[in-house]
Formats: structure tokens, C-alpha cells, sequence
């Protein structure tokens, strides 16, 4: 009965990506603009280095301090700078994991292995995912949270006066497109540089890239309107605009339900409320449809047979979209860096995926060098792409 | 590991509080014995000592390496 009754064959819709047009020898150019850079390095204060170093140090002591005041919390055995030990010792041993507000799986699901990613969600798999038990131990949480921003801090720090050469130069392949933490981590030791440094940010790459993908028409919203919107109030707080910027990078990216969920509370690092996030998603969809569509018809691209029925296999999808979002975010600084190296040669230190490190003032021509460069690039062009 | 404080002590002018880890090198000996006797302090081995994570910036003499893992993703890397 099971082979009579196999799922409709479905043809799966070959997807479709815009590709930037990119100027001639981009890859020859960018690998020398990068080379170079790796060659020069940064210049580094030993001395200012260790003074932020030192302070900072003691200021991780008084964290520890504060984490360990909550001592039915984190006890004296408890090594904040491990996750296991924070794991076992914080959070089964005080039962906090029961109360992640996500509700396990139905008996019925489990038997059918029907939404696995309820389990995923639940889990709490790192000092990324402790907000989770924000609801239980709220205060343990903001320490162990600020606790850990300053090791992290600390050892990006003493890496870097590990990798200094001897000319007092750091030269490291972050400073040529890194992207992600190490970037904010670096972004803390920017007062050890020697000498006057200026930076170019591209704020909204990100929305830019994707509704330039998803051909949305719409203009790109401000974050600060946005959140004013959500939460009805004239004035908003930091936590209301993080918690609306989040929400619109969560929509952008494709992330609906409890993934969107996770990473607003990822990034914002406190609990989200899900009614408002839902009621807001919906809006957002509703207002970018051409956003939502998009996403739609990427989700069919990876439908897969299982048993019965067709699945969307989630894994491959968020793979895909990640990765050719990263891509897309990398080239659009890489042609910033090209359109400022044009009009000022030389002055690029360090490039990174969401801003441009110079070593002296831009020239005021900068902004238009590099927006239409930029346009120059993407231009609606489309080529077949096979997943 | 680490050398945990137990309770509220006094050392010349400097004060711990309970669970605060001790400088490496402030105890030694049979103040250290003494200490340890008298359980105001602990040595654990569960905890990682700061001081040694961070000799560069601490001034500790006996540094203890970071995990790969950890430089790899919050170092400078190559």
C-alpha cells in the first residue's frame, strides 16, 4: 500500500540568483589590495597594549567577583571560563534547563520523528544559547554574560601581543575581509593602534544584499522608526532597537517560528517575546512580499522525499542561504575597498565584512566613489545557478 | 588549578572575598600548609586560574596555555 501510494512527483523550481557584475581583474585587484595589507600590518603600541591589558584584567577579576556573589548559582568550584562546568555546576544542578519556555516535543512527534527542531531549540549548547535560562536565573545570567565578553576580550588581546612581530607590527589574515566576532573583539583594542585611524562602515550591507536579491522595491527601514513602531512608544530604548534590528536581520536572513526566536534572543541576548515577534514577522512579511516570496521558492529548491512526503531539508537550506549571503556581504566590501583605494590610494589598513579601517581622513568624494561602484555592480543580472 | 579563597580573609592589605582565586605565588610554603589546614583556602583543580591564562597581562610566572579551540576562535588567528 506504501509503494501505491508514494508522494506525487513534484519538479523542483531551478533556482534563479542574481550575480553582481563585477569590474574587470576584481580578483586580481583585491588579492593585491589584500596582500599589501597583510604586508604592511598595523602598527601596534606595546606599551598601550599593556596598559589596556592590565586594566582590563582586573576589571575580569571584578567580574568573576560578581558572577560568584550569586553563590547558591555559581559556586566556588564552578570555571566560568569553561562550558561544561558552567553547564553541569549553574544549570542542571539548579534545574534551570526545565525551564527553557519551549515546549518539548509531543509524544506523537518523537514516535514519528515529526519536528526535530523543537530538541535543537531547547537545548542550551553554549554561553551563546544561555539566555535561554534568562527566565530562571536572570541575574547569573547578566554576569556570566559580561563575564565572558571580557575573556573573550582578554584573550583576542593577549593573541595580539603574542602575534606582534618584532617592527611592532600585527599582521594577521583578519584584517583582510574578516568578518564575524573576531571583528568586534578587535573592534575592543582599536586604543592600542598607533597613530590616527578612521573607519568606513557599511551599515546595511546586509538588508541592501537581500533586498537586492529578492528584487524588493520598498526602501530599506530604519531601525530606530522600526522599533518605535513595535513597541508604540516615542522614545526607545537600545534593548527596543536591538530587539527591533534583530528582528528585521532575522526576517531578511528567512528565519520564521522558533528559529527566529533563537536568533533574536542569540543576538539581543534576552528572552524574546514570541507573540510579538510572531504578530511582527507576519508584518514584515506583509510588507516585503517580494523578501518573503523570495525566501519562499528558496525553501522549495530543497525539498526532499521523506516517507509519505516531502520535506524542506533545513540543514542544506539555511547552508545555502548563509553561505551566499556571506559571499554577497564579502563582495560588496571588497568593491567599498576597491572604490575608496580609487580615490585615495594607499589609505586602507585593515578591511573587514561590514567596514574599512584607514589610516587617514577619507576624501569627501569617498561616499559617491564608493555608491556607484556599488550600483555599477548591481545591476539586476541574472544567472542560472543549479543547488 | 587555581587556589580558591574560603570564606572572608585578610592577607597584609589585601582582602578576598569567598570563591575569589588567590594570586599564584602570594601563598607559599607553610603558609600555604597553614591556610590549606585551616581550609581558608582550597585547591581546585576544576578551576582554570586567570592569573595563569593571562601571564601576560597579570605577571604570573607560571602561565598555563589557553585550549586551541579557544584561541582559534576568539584569537587573532594567522
Amino acid at each position: 500500500m506504501r509503494a501505491l501510494n508514494r508522494p506525487p512527483t513534484i519538479i523542483k523550481p531551478e533556482l534563479v540568483l542574481k550575480e553582481p557584475c563585477l569590474p574587470d581583474e576584481f580578483q586580481q585587484r583585491i588579492a593585491e589590495l589584500d596582500g599589501r595589507i597583510y604586508q604592511n600590518g598595523l602598527a601596534v603600541s606595546l606599551e598601550r597594549l599593556l596598559v589596556l591589558g592590565r586594566e582590563r584584567f582586573a576589571k575580569l577579576l571584578a567580574a568573576d567577583h560578581e558572577a560568584r556573589s550569586l553563590q547558591q548559582i555559581t559556586g566556588v568550584r564552578t570555571d566560568l571560563t569553561d562550558w561544561p562546568s558552567v553547564y553541569y555546576h549553574c544549570l542542571i544542578s539548579t534545574g534551570a534547563l526545565d525551564q527553557v519556555p519551549v515546549d518539548p516535543r509531543k509524544q506523537f512527534e518523537q514516535w514519528h520523528g515529526l519536528s526535530r527542531e523543537i530538541d535543537e531549540i531547547r537545548s542550551v549548547d553554549g554561553f551563546v544559547d544561555l539566555w535561554k535560562v534568562f527566565g530562571a536565573q536572570p541575574q547569573a545570567v547578566l554576569r556570566i554574560y559580561e563575564f565572558r565578553d571580557r575573556f573573550e576580550s582578554l584573550v583576542f588581546g593577549q593573541s595580539m601581543l603574542q602575534r606582534l612581530s618584532a617592527d611592532g607590527r600585527l599582521r594577521t589574515k583578519l584584517f583582510c575581509g574578516g568578518q564575524g566576532q573576531k571583528c568586534h573583539l578587535f573592534d575592543d583594542w582599536l586604543p592600542a593602534l598607533e597613530g590616527e585611524h578612521h573607519r568606513i562602515s557599511l551599515r546595511t550591507h546586509l538588508q541592501a544584499v537581500i533586498f537586492w536579491l529578492a528584487g524588493e522595491r520598498h526602501a530599506l527601514p530604519d531601525s530606530g522608526k522600526l522599533a518605535r513602531e513595535i513597541f508604540n512608544v516615542r522614545f526607545v530604548s537600545r534593548s527596543q532597537t536591538a530587539f527591533a534590528t534583530s528582528l528585521f536581520e532575522g526576517f531578511l536572513l528567512g528565519h520564521s517560528d522558533l528559529r527566529l526566536w533563537e536568533f533574536v534572543g542569540r543576538q539581543t541576548r534576552r528572552m524574546p517575546d514570541q507573540f510579538l515577534l510572531k504578530l511582527w514577522h507576519e508584518e514584515l512579511n506583509r510588507r516585503y512580499r517580494r523578501v518573503q516570496l523570495f525566501h519562499r521558492d528558496w525553501e522549495r529548491c530543497f525539498l526532499k522525499e521523506v516517507g509519505d512526503h516531502y520535506a524542506v531539508d533545513l540543514n542544506a537550506h539555511r547552508a545555502f542561504v548563509d553561505g551566499t549571503i556571506a559571499r554577497l556581504r564579502s563582495l560588496v566590501a571588497a568593491l567599498a575597498a576597491l572604490a575608496v583605494e580609487e580615490v585615495c590610494p594607499g589609505t586602507i589598513v585593515a578591511r573587514f565584512q561590514d567596514s574599512l579601517l584607514c589610516k587617514q581622513q577619507p576624501d569627501a568624494s569617498v561616499n559617491r566613489n564608493v555608491s556607484d561602484s556599488l550600483n555599477a555592480a548591481f545591476r539586476h543580472k541574472s544567472q542560472k545557478k543549479e543547488v | 588549578m587555581s587556589l580558591i579563597c574560603l570564606g572572608h580573609r585578610q592577607l597584609g592589605d589585601r582582602h578576598f572575598d569567598h570563591g575569589a582565586e588567590i594570586d599564584p605565588g602570594l601563598l607559599e610554603g607553610d603558609l600555604l600548609d597553614y591556610w590549606l589546614d585551616r581550609k581558608w583556602c582550597m585547591e581546585s583543580l576544576d578551576r582554570r586560574s586567570l592569573y595563569q591564562l593571562f601571564p601576560v597581562f597579570s605577571g604570573c610566572t607560571h602561565p598555563q596555555e589557553l585550549a586551541p579551540n579557544e584561541l582559534a576562535i576568539y584569537g587573532v588567528g594567522e
